[in-house]
C-alpha cells in the first residue's frame, strides 16, 4: 500500500469538486490538492507552480478526468499522468479525428462509421448533399468543442438549411438515427502500452425528455452494465494501436447506435462520462479505489474494483427548464432523505450554505443510483418511490424512461454478445 | 356581423372567418382619458369611438378571457351583446380574498386559507409551523403582488416539504400573499356556461399543469387538458345552484369553471379557484367537441341560451412548447417548425410565427395546441400521440401522458358521483 502515499493531483473541470471531494476521502492528509482556475489552459503554468513549491517537486502527480487535456502539455517529463494528452484528446475534440480512428481501426462488418460530412464554408450545394447523402435526420456539430449548443439536430431539409446557414463554422454532418438505442463501451487506457481495462458498457440517454424528446443533453440517465463483454473487448481493443501511437492514458469511452443488429460509431469521450462514471465509482469496492488509480498512473493495468452487483440504473433529477440557459433557478432549497440499501442518491449540482443546507447549483442537480442482479431489478430499485422522491426541490424533473429501451433490446444483445 | 374579439389567439378568429364572419380589433384609444389603473378603476371611461362602434347593430364584442370588465359592465348597462366577465366576476379570480369571502359566504366546501401580510407574517408563520407539526398540513403560496418577469413561473409555489415552504415564505416572496391548503388529490374543474341567468353544464376537464410528463417540472397553468362533455347533475346542485344569485347580480356572462380537487381517501371534494373565462387550451380543445363553436358563442353573446350541439363527447388535446419553458429567456427561438399534414388532430397556432424564407418559425413560449376529439378517451389519445410527432422543431417538449390516468380517475369520479354516467362509456 506504499503507493498510497504518492500525492495525487486532481484536476477539477468547471465547478465540479467531486473528483476532489472523493481524492481526500481515499487519500486522507497524505495528497496535496491543488485548485487549478478554469482560465489555465496550459500545463506549463501547472509545470511552473510545481517547480516553484519545493515541496511539490518531485512527488507530484496528475490525475485527469475532464476535458482539459491542454493541462498536459508543457509539464515536465517527472511528473507522471494519467489522462489523454492534447493529440489524444483530439480524439474527441475534433470529430473528424475520431470518426478516422474509428474507421482505421474497425471493419465496415463489425461497425458502420457513417459518412460525417465536413463542411469548411457554406455553400447552398453542400447542404444538398448532406440531404442526399444523409436524408434530412442529421445531426450537426461544430467541428471542435463540446458545449451543447454545438451540437444541434435536424429533421427537415429546412432545418438542415436552416443549421448550415446559421451554426458558425467548421461544421461536421452525421446522419442521426432517433429511435435507435445508445451503446457505449467504457474502458481505462493504462501505461505506454495502451492496455485496456474494462469499466462498464453504459447506455445513456441523451434527450432531455420523456420518450426522447427534447435537445441533446449530456446524459439525462445512464443504465450501467458492469464490465465489457468478449466480443465488446475485442472491439476495443482494435483501438490499441491508434491510442499507443498517440500515447493515451485515461478514461475512454467509444459511443455507437445499435439498430438492427449492428453497431454505428458516433463519438469517443475522452474523459469521465457523467453520469455513467459516477456510477460506475459508486458500484466499486471503495476501499481498493484509492490503489486502483494509483496503480493505473504508475502505468500497471489492475482491474476495476467492481462489486457484486453487475447493473445499475441512474436517473439525473434537474431543474425544471433543464437544459436550456436560464431554465434552472439557482439556490433553491434542496432536501436530501434516506435510501433503502439498494439506492445511492448523489449530489450532482448542488451544494451546502454556510448553515449547511442543500441548495440547487445549476442544472441537474442530483444523481439517483439504483442496483440489481437484473436489469428490472436495478430499473425498479432507481424509481421505487422511497429512491427517486428522496430528492425533492421546486420544479424537479426527470425521465421515466431510463432503461426501458435498454430493457427492450436486452435479450437480443446477449445473444449477439454485447452484453 | 362584424365581431371585436379581444385578447384572443388567432385560432378563434379563424374560427370566426370560417363560419362566415366578419372580424375586427378595434384599432383606436379605448379609454376617454388615461388607461384604467386597475381592472376595478372607474375612474376611466370608454371613449366616443368605442361606445359608437358598439352601438352599430351588427357588430359584437367578444371577451372570452375576460380582460376587459370594464367594456363588459358598459355592454351590460347598455343592453348590448357581451361574452365575459364583470368587474365583480373578474375579482372571483383575481382576488383571491374576494373569492373566498365568497365560498365562505355560500357555504362552498373550500380549505383553510390565510391572507399574509407584513403586519401578521410572524403570527401566520407559527400556525402555519403548528399545522404542520400537529397535522401534516401544508399551505399553497401565492403572491398577491406583481412579480418580476423572471420569476413569473414562481409567483404560486407548491411546496412538497416544510422546508420549501418555509424558504419561500422568507426568502422567495414579499407580500401580500395568500396561503391556501395544499390537498392531494384528483384535480377536476367543472364548466359551464352561464348566459339568461341560467346555468349552463358545459364540460368536465381535467387539466395538467406541470410542465413535463409524470406530473413533474413546475407549474405551467395548462399544458394539456383532457374533456369529457356534461357536469353531473348532483355537482351542478353541490356547487352552481348557491352561486346562482351571485352569479346573477354580478351580470356575468360567459364561461365560467369551478377548479376542484377530489381527495379519493377522505371523499372529499374541495374547491380550489374560479375561471371566469375561457382557458388556454380549454378553450381550443373545446372547439372539436362541438359544432360551430364560433356561432355558439355569439349566440351566448347575445343572451340565447344555445345548447351545443356536440360531435364528440372526449376531446384531448397538448401544448406544443420549446424546452426550457415556462421560464423567461430559457426557450430557443427563431428555429424552423413543420407542421403536419395531420391524420386527425386540428393544429391551433399561438405564438408561432410565418417567416418568408423558413416557413413557420418558433417564437416564445406556447407554440400552439394539437386537439382532437374522439368517442372514447383512448381514441382521441391514440390519435393525438400518432399526429404529435408531425410538429417538428428541435428542442420540442410535449407531456406524453395527457389523459393517461383517465381510467383511474374515472372510476374514482364515479364512485364519488363527481362524473355523468355516461362517462363509464367513454
Amino acid at each position: 500500500m506504499a503507493l498510497l502515499n504518492q500525492p495525487v493531483f486532481a484536476v477539477v473541470h468547471g465547478k465540479d469538486t467531486r473528483i476532489v471531494d472523493r481524492f481526500q476521502q481515499w487519500y486522507g492528509n497524505n495528497v496535496r490538492m491543488l485548485g487549478i482556475p478554469d482560465t489555465w489552459e496550459s500545463g506549463a503554468v501547472v509545470d511552473v507552480l510545481v517547480r516553484g513549491t519545493p515541496k511539490l517537486a518531485g512527488v507530484f502527480d496528475l490525475s485527469l478526468y475532464a476535458s482539459r487535456t491542454g493541462l498536459f502539455e508543457g509539464l515536465s517529463s517527472k511528473i507522471r499522468t494519467f489522462g489523454p494528452n492534447m493529440r489524444a484528446g483530439l480524439l474527441e475534440t475534433v470529430r473528424s479525428v475520431g470518426a478516422i480512428v474509428a474507421e482505421e481501426s474497425w471493419n465496415y462488418h463489425e461497425v458502420e462509421v457513417p459518412p460525417s460530412l465536413s463542411l469548411r464554408e457554406y455553400d447552398p450545394e453542400n447542404w444538398r448533399a448532406v440531404i442526399a447523402r444523409h436524408g434530412s435526420h442529421v445531426v450537426v456539430k461544430q467541428e471542435q468543442g463540446l458545449a451543447m449548443d454545438r451540437v444541434r439536430f435536424a429533421q427537415t431539409i429546412e432545418q438542415v438549411q436552416y443549421l448550415m446557414e446559421t451554426m458558425p463554422y467548421p461544421l461536421v454532418v452525421q446522419t442521426w438515427f432517433p429511435h435507435d438505442l445508445e451503446i457505449a463501451f467504457y474502458v481505462a487506457v493504462v501505461g505506454k502500452t495502451a492496455e485496456l481495462v474494462p469499466l462498464g458498457t453504459l447506455f445513456e440517454h441523451k434527450r432531455a425528455l420523456t420518450g426522447d424528446l427534447g435537445p441533446l443533453t449530456s446524459e439525462m440517465g445512464t443504465v450501467v452494465k458492469a464490465g465489457l463483454s468478449d466480443r465488446a473487448m475485442m472491439l476495443m481493443q482494435k483501438l490499441r494501436p491508434a491510442l499507443q501511437e498517440r500515447r493515451y492514458t485515461g478514461l475512454l469511452e467509444a459511443n455507437f447506435l445499435y439498430r438492427n443488429g449492428r453497431l454505428t460509431f458516433t463519438e469517443f469521450t475522452c474523459r469521465q462520462s457523467e453520469p455513467g462514471w459516477e456510477i460506475l465509482l459508486n458500484m466499486a469496492d471503495q476501499t481498493n479505489l484509492a490503489a486502483t488509480f494509483s496503480l493505473w498512473l504508475h502505468g500497471t493495468p489492475v482491474g476495476f474494483p467492481l462489486q457484486a452487483m453487475p447493473w445499475a440504473v441512474g436517473v439525473c433529477i434537474a431543474g425544471g427548464g433543464y437544459p436550456r440557459p436560464n431554465g434552472c433557478p439557482q439556490n433553491l432549497p434542496m432536501l436530501f432523505e434516506s435510501v433503502p440499501g439498494w439506492a445511492t442518491v448523489v449530489p450532482f449540482a448542488a451544494r451546502q450554505d454556510r448553515e449547511n443546507r442543500w441548495r440547487t447549483y445549476g442544472g441537474r442537480h442530483a444523481l439517483v443510483i439504483g442496483y440489481g442482479e437484473t436489469l428490472e431489478a436495478a430499473h425498479s430499485g432507481a424509481y421505487h418511490p422511497q429512491v427517486i422522491n428522496s430528492v425533492r426541490f421546486f420544479g424537479r424533473q426527470y425521465r421515466l424512461d431510463i432503461g426501458t429501451k435498454v430493457l427492450h433490446f436486452e435479450q437480443q444483445l446477449r445473444s449477439e454478445g454485447w452484453l | 356581423m362584424n365581431v371585436w374579439a379581444q385578447a384572443v389567439y388567432p385560432f378563434f378568429r379563424n374560427q370566426l372567418l370560417a363560419e362566415g364572419y366578419t372580424v375586427e380589433w378595434y384599432p383606436g384609444e379605448v379609454w376617454n382619458t388615461n388607461e384604467p389603473k386597475s381592472k376595478y378603476d372607474r375612474t376611466v371611461s370608454l371613449n366616443r369611438e368605442v361606445k359608437s362602434w358598439l352601438a352599430k347593430p351588427d357588430n359584437i364584442f367578444i371577451d372570452a378571457w375576460s380582460d376587459h370588465p370594464e367594456i363588459n359592465a358598459y355592454c351590460r348597462r347598455t343592453g348590448r351583446p357581451y361574452f365575459g366577465a364583470t368587474p365583480m366576476a373578474y375579482a372571483w379570480e383575481n382576488d383571491r380574498r374576494a373569492a373566498r369571502r365568497l365560498l365562505r359566504a355560500h357555504k362552498l366546501p373550500q380549505g383553510k386559507f390565510y391572507a399574509v401580510d407584513a403586519s401578521n407574517k410572524d403570527k401566520i408563520f407559527e400556525q402555519c409551523l403548528m399545522d404542520w407539526k400537529l397535522k401534516g398540513r401544508l399551505y399553497v403560496i401565492k403572491a398577491d403582488y406583481e412579480m418580476s418577469p423572471e420569476q413569473d413561473y414562481f409567483n404560486v409555489i407548491v411546496p412538497e416539504t416544510f422546508e420549501e415552504f418555509a424558504w419561500a415564505y422568507h426568502e422567495h416572496f414579499q407580500y401580500p400573499l395568500s396561503l391556501e391548503e395544499r390537498f392531494t388529490g384528483i384535480e377536476v374543474a367543472f364548466t359551464t356556461i352561464v348566459v339568461d341567468d341560467m346555468i349552463l353544464p358545459l364540460h368536465t376537464n381535467f387539466e395538467h399543469k406541470r410542465t413535463h410528463a409524470g406530473n413533474l417540472g413546475v407549474n405551467a397553468g395548462e399544458v394539456g387538458t383532457l374533456i369529457v362533455q356534461g357536469v353531473e347533475p348532483r355537482v351542478m346542485e353541490t356547487l352552481f345552484v348557491p352561486l346562482h344569485e351571485v352569479i346573477k347580480r354580478s351580470g356575468f356572462r360567459g364561461y365560467l369553471d369551478l377548479n376542484c380537487i377530489y381527495d379519493p381517501e377522505k371523499d372529499r371534494l374541495t374547491v380550489l379557484e374560479f375561471t371566469p373565462r375561457f382557458g388556454s387550451p380549454t378553450h381550443q380543445i373545446w372547439s372539436e367537441m362541438v359544432e360551430r363553436p364560433a356561432s355558439l358563442i355569439l349566440e351566448w353573446a347575445q343572451n340565447e341560451p344555445a345548447i351545443p350541439q356536440w360531435k364528440h363527447p372526449v376531446a384531448v388535446g397538448l401544448l406544443m412548447v420549446p424546452s426550457g419553458f415556462p421560464f423567461a429567456h430559457a426557450c430557443r427561438q427563431k428555429i424552423p417548425c413543420k407542421l403536419g399534414p395531420f391524420q386527425h388532430a386540428h393544429w391551433h397556432t399561438m405564438s408561432l410565427r410565418q417567416h418568408d424564407s423558413w416557413g413557420h418559425m418558433v417564437s416564445g413560449g406556447r407554440q400552439g395546441v394539437l386537439a382532437v376529439g374522439g368517442s372514447t378517451v383512448e381514441e382521441a389519445r391514440t390519435k393525438l400521440y400518432e399526429d404529435a410527432p408531425k410538429v417538428i422543431f428541435e428542442d420540442i417538449q410535449y407531456r406524453t401522458d395527457i389523459g393517461a390516468q383517465w381510467s383511474e380517475w374515472r372510476n374514482t369520479l364515479l364512485g364519488a358521483g363527481l362524473l355523468p354516467i355516461e362517462a363509464l362509456a367513454w
